[in-house]
């Protein structure tokens, strides 16, 4: 699997597997396919991934990573440390009264928000969403010193969330009325 | 914290999520998420110099 789609077996070598950060002068990848199979994008992946990092402009603060499988680029993420805040501060200190625990909602929570995934439609079900999971939790913890990051977290779709991200990797996630949820969970 | 991010960003969650995350991170970490933890940082480990190869 190193070069064509044509080649595309179901064996898979996770150490053919690179994580580079994204250098705009000298990465230069191809128009890659981030599409759900249905051709929707509910999380911008494709959106991002052409503004971001096909048109190769500098800008925006998160570290993106590109993925290469052998010589094949074949997905990217972008991660930003992030603080939670509650949008409702007074309906959390009324929860914080009602509570046995006193603790202060008011400190927002550090943590790594993976922004955005996207692996290649054509690489799909090799696991690939779990290395990048690990890469992450490792990340985290190596930058992670003082203690303060608590979370990784991302946005998601509530399908992904009960089908994959929980079940396999163990991201809890909100309770949303919507299609998208916030999967997280603790590094420490 | 880390050389890695200059600046950082903040999210406003939903009350309701907020309170899910906050009681979530009440309790220490369970054996299952400090094994796929360990993995992380064994997986991370080895790739962490990966940006440094050629393109």
């Amino acid at each position: 699997m190193k070069s064509t789609d044509t080649t595309q077996t179901n064996q898979f070598d996770a150490n053919g597997l690179k994580f580079k950060i994204f250098n705009p002068k000298i990465h230069q990848l191809p128009k890659i396919d981030f599409r759900q199979t249905n051709g929707e994008d509910p999380l911008s992946v494709q959106e991002y991934y052409e503004n971001c990092i096909l048109s190769r402009k500098a800008g925006s603060t998160e570290v993106k990573y590109v993925i290469k499988y052998f010589d094949n680029w074949i997905g990217f993420f972008s991660i930003d440390l992030t603080r939670l805040h509650s949008k409702n501060f007074e309906l959390v200190h009324q929860y914080e009264k009602k509570g046995d625990e006193k603790r202060s909602y008011q400190t927002p929570t550090w943590a790594l928000l993976i922004e955005k995934i996207g692996i290649d439609q054509r690489y799909r079900c090799y696991g690939i969403g779990k290395y990048i999971m690990l890469f992450c939790s490792g990340l985290a913890h190596s930058i992670n010193k003082d203690k303060q990051i608590k979370l990784i977290i991302f946005k998601t779709t509530k399908s992904l969330a009960e089908k994959i991200y929980f079940p396999k990797y163990q991201f809890r996630f909100t309770n949303a009325k919507g299609r998208l949820v916030w999967a997280f969970k603790r590094i420490n | 914290m880390s050389k890695l991010f200059t600046l950082h960003s903040d999210i406003f969650l939903e009350c309701d999520e907020y309170i899910q995350i906050s009681e979530y991170l009440k309790n220490k970490i369970n054996p299952i998420e400090q094994e796929f933890l360990t993995e992380g940082i064994e997986f991370y480990e080895k790739h962490r110099h990966d940006s440094d190869e050629s393109i």
